[in-house]
């Protein structure tokens, strides 16, 4: 089950920087705000602060979206510039809107344990208002979940895994790389082996850095017949801003 | 509309080519926003934007649009007085930063005696001197090498209307209408209307005018321009339509 | 007078440019043949040893104190008994087919999804960093982030690792058509499972809900290891009172005398303190030996080099030094960290090693090779831990 993303820019006018992205049933709203100034105790003399909020679909954020929070933070304080904004604060807050139901179970409100598959879209939300807010950054990242499912025996890699993958899942894995091609995020949970690590690597890698070549201002998508299956992160995050460029200098 | 080359949509991080870099023999390479040198030769985007090479300049820059104003120097910006301290003033350039300095005798001809007493939220058309990352940035309103005010100063009546920063800076183009497709300013005026704007870097356009009709009619024509990105010939329409609705 | 003199102490030079003094003992300079050690006298990849002491709290079913340098965490492992009627979004068939036969298929599968545990919130751990375990902790706050952090990361792991089989936390009750009052609770099951035929079977009729406790003593980096250490080892150390479900009471009681323990209070009533030798207790089975180990990246460069220079620049200003089990001045000097938390207990030490959890942020520069590699390192740090809890 492999639902192609949806991304929009710029959906709040107040807020320097926003994106709405869905995939894979969830649906995230990221706004950015920054360089701004900073509290005093958030203040750091030689980077930026970079404060991120999670908010979930429905009750108040707890223990979860805290720890939510200092993944995504630390993440994106390595792709945005800090060093260029001292003493000032970042603020990014992602409001989940939608998550895939799981219909047959009767969910609690307050959920303390790790939510592995939304991840990559709060990171996907983030790093995509930070490219409609302007804020400099060192690289652009894309992320991407897959769980071990085991059936009959065999075991088999598991690309957006439904809520329904994932009761039956062994191992859940979260990768970001950056547009470097560096694994700047792995998560994972669940029992496996680095065999299987590296197996579950391998697919993060072809969905997240399918290398495109922009010689001369054309992309060239390389043409992988092989494993159509699957999306492109990195071409779905090139045509999303290149769009968004293009329709904001309309009068070039 | 430009489509006389092919245009380079970059993200941040892209790889930019060796031979898209201008190599210019005497002139230094000039960057200008949204780019970084990693030495030793690497240019890098940190912004999305189009790549914009100037070789007879030997220059590069990225152009886009959005994001929140962070000073430049020699900016020209329009700030909002917030609180007067012992020889400055403190200066918004926009909400939730921290706020630039205007040292009080920083205008024409102020000396101890003559200088000029802004009250709190008093407007000033000012130039960037002084910005660093690690300081707050310092304004000016007069220059100091001519010691005249070359049209810096207070902002006396009129009203400021927010813009976006990629406006701001099309209608700070010298030749606004051919190069920044922006022509609703020179088209109001046609049309009869008296008023005269000062426009800041930061997003910030100032309207003054004897009419208030007439400033908050600019207003909203600029507004209008901006949030609906028209182009030449629906500002024409736009003026048109606003004209008839006023009279 | 003198012109005043630019060298300092050690202490002083760590406190003023920590990054430059840790890369010096790091980095030797040529003259000196020292062998690469931290500031704090360890190799790079030296962990802290292990010190557990269990069984110290003597009000809690399960306790464990584990030291590693001058991080301290106690542990108290209370078990609390929960009426089924008490829970609200209690659906008993799901979980009396599972007794029957769906438990061994639903173990087979091996998914990550919910259960009782999950669903009833059977384990409940609660991380708090004491007032002045480490100097950034202040009096009167609400609970720092890494509290909460802490405490998500604990729970997932334990629900992601099946410590717990929640068969062992099950009460259960049967009409007293068969008499089997005497009988701790796995016999009891055990028979149940025999006769069982319609609805006289024995009932479900409450769980063991396990609080666990963390308390820092102290801090000095590296908490998540010390915190699951000691979640492990008090678990081991746990032994929970055998009860009976009194119908007429709707409570359980415990097994010897018949005084009745009240839901909320029957910790406190079978506590191991009072009438030790009265009360027979079983031991809670824990499967596995999860271990965590945590490894900072200290990079040469302040706050992070180039990325991109990477392959353009020369090698210099851009190493970096893996450092095992960091402390407290280490982590504030290292941005990128990875956890893996390993189980080689499986198949006799001889079986391949599990990968439990792996959580690696905040940098790039440890890629897909040195993760294989710490993979190694993870292994002999289980070795390390295992030695110590027995």
């Amino acid at each position: 089950m492999t639902v192609i993303p949806e991304a929009t820019l710029s959906v709040l006018p107040r807020a320097d920087g926003s994106a709405r992205y869905a995939h894979a049933g969830y649906t995230v709203t990221a706004s950015v705000n920054g360089p701004i100034e900073a509290q005093r105790r958030d203040e750091h003399a030689f980077e930026a602060h970079v404060d991120v909020v999670v908010r979930p679909a429905a009750g108040t954020g707890g223990t979860r979206e805290r720890h939510l929070e200092s993944i995504i933070e630390s993440s994106l304080t390595q792709l945005i510039l800090v060093k260029n904004f001292p003493r000032q604060l970042i603020q990014i807050v992602l409001q989940i809107e939608t998550t895939p139901d799981n219909d047959y179970v009767n969910t609690k409100l307050v959920q303390a344990s790790l939510n592995f598959p939304i991840v990559p879209s709060l990171l996907q939300a983030a790093v995509l208002a930070l490219i409609s807010a302007a804020v400099p950054m060192r690289a652009t990242a894309t992320a991407s979940v897959v769980a071990v499912v085991s059936q009959e025996g065999t075991k088999r890699l598991v690309v957006d895994p439904s809520p329904r993958d994932l009761e039956q899942a062994q191992s859940v894995h979260v990768l970001a790389f950056t547009s470097h091609d560096e694994l700047l995020l792995a998560e994972s949970e669940g029992d496996f082996t680095v065999k299987e690590w590296d197996g579950v690597y391998e697919a993060a890698l072809k969905i997240c850095c399918r290398p495109t070549s922009t010689k001369a201002g054309i992309d060239v998508m390389l043409d992988d017949s092989e494993d159509a299956a699957g999306s492109d992160m990195r071409q779905f995050l090139r045509s999303t801003v290149e769009a968004k460029v293009a329709a904001d200098l309309y009068w070039k | 509309m430009a489509t006389e080359t092919e245009r380079l949509y970059v993200l941040p991080g892209d790889a930019i080519d060796e031979p898209l870099v201008p190599r210019h023999k005497k002139q230094p390479l000039r960057l200008g926003p949204g780019l970084r040198h990693i030495p030793p030769s690497a240019i890098v985007p940190t912004v999305a934007g189009q790549l914009v090479v100037e070789p007879r300049k030997n220059s590069m820059w990225m152009e886009y649009n959005g994001g929140r104003y962070v000073p430049a120097q020699n900016d020209l910006v329009i700030g909002q007085v917030q609180r007067s301290a012992a020889e400055l003033y403190l200066v918004n350039l926009a909400a939730h930063t921290a706020s630039a300095t205007l040292p009080q005798l920083a205008f024409e001809g102020a000396t101890k005696k003559t200088r000029p007493q802004l009250a709190q939220g008093a407007l000033v058309y000012a130039r960037v001197v002084l910005a660093n990352r690690h300081m707050d940035a310092e304004l000016e309103c007069v220059s100091a090498a001519t010691g005249k005010a070359e049209g810096l100063g207070p902002l006396t009546g009129g009203m400021a209307f927010d813009v976006s920063l990629g406006l701001a800076r099309r209608l700070l183009m010298a030749r606004s209408r051919d190069e920044g497709g922006v022509e609703v300013l020179e088209l109001l005026g046609a049309e009869g209307l008296a008023f005269e704007t000062a426009v800041g870097r930061n997003g910030r356009v100032w309207v003054g005018s004897d009419s208030p009709k007439t400033i908050v009619l600019v207003g909203r024509a600029l507004r209008e321009t901006d949030e609906g990105r028209l182009d030449v010939e629906q500002q024409r329409k736009l003026v048109k339509r606003l004209v008839r609705e006023m009279r | 007078m003198a012109a005043p003199s630019l060298s300092f102490s050690r202490p002083v030079f760590a406190k003023l440019s920590p990054h430059p003094y840790l890369l010096r003992t790091l980095a030797p300079q040529p003259p000196s043949d020292a062998a690469a050690s931290r500031t704090n006298g360890r190799a790079p990849q030296e962990a802290r040893p292990v010190h557990i002491h269990t069984s110290s709290l003597s009000h809690a079913h399960g306790s464990a104190l584990v030291r590693t340098g001058d991080t301290t965490v106690i542990c108290g492992v209370r078990g609390e008994v929960l009426p089924v009627a008490n829970i609200p979004q209690y659906r008993p068939q799901a979980t009396q087919q599972q007794q029957d036969d769906g438990d061994e298929r639903a173990d087979e599968r091996g998914g990550l999804g919910r259960g009782e545990l999950k669903d009833y919130d059977l384990l409940v751990p609660n991380i708090e960093l004491a007032t002045g375990c480490a100097p950034q902790f202040l009096p009167g706050v609400p609970p720092t982030t890494l509290a909460q952090t802490l405490s998500t990361r604990v729970y997932s792991l334990l629900h992601s690792c099946r410590v717990v089989d929640p068969k062992s936390l099950r009460i259960w009750y049967t009409p007293p058509t068969e008499v089997g009052n005497n009988m701790d609770t796995e016999e009891q099951q055990r028979q149940q499972e025999e006769a069982d035929d319609g609805d006289d079977g024995p009932q479900l009729v409450a769980y063991w809900v396990l609080y666990i406790d963390l308390l820092f003593v102290s801090l000095d980096g590296n908490p998540f290891d010390a915190a699951w250490a000691a979640v492990m080892a008090a678990l081991r150390d746990t032994k929970l009172p055998a009860v009976r479900w009194d119908p007429d009471r709707q409570a359980a009681v415990l097994q010897n005398n018949s005084q009745p323990t009240t839901t909320t209070a029957t910790a406190a009533a079978a506590v191991p303190g009072q009438g030790k030798n009265s009360i027979k207790t079983t031991p809670l089975p824990v499967a596995g030996l999860p271990v965590a180990c945590t490894a900072a990246v200290f990079p040469e460069k302040k706050h992070g080099g180039e990325s991109m220079a990477a392959s353009a620049a020369a090698t210099v200003g851009n190493r970096h030094w893996i450092l095992l089990d960091p402390d407290r001045s280490e982590e504030t000097l290292c941005g990128e960290t990875i956890t893996m938390v390993v189980d080689c207990s499986s198949g006799g030490g001889g079986g391949e090693t599990r990968i439990k959890s792996i959580e690696k942020q905040g940098g790039v520069v440890l890629g897909r090779e040195l993760i294989r590699g710490f993979a190694g390192v993870a292994e002999k740090r289980w070795k390390e831990v295992r030695d110590a809890m027995q």
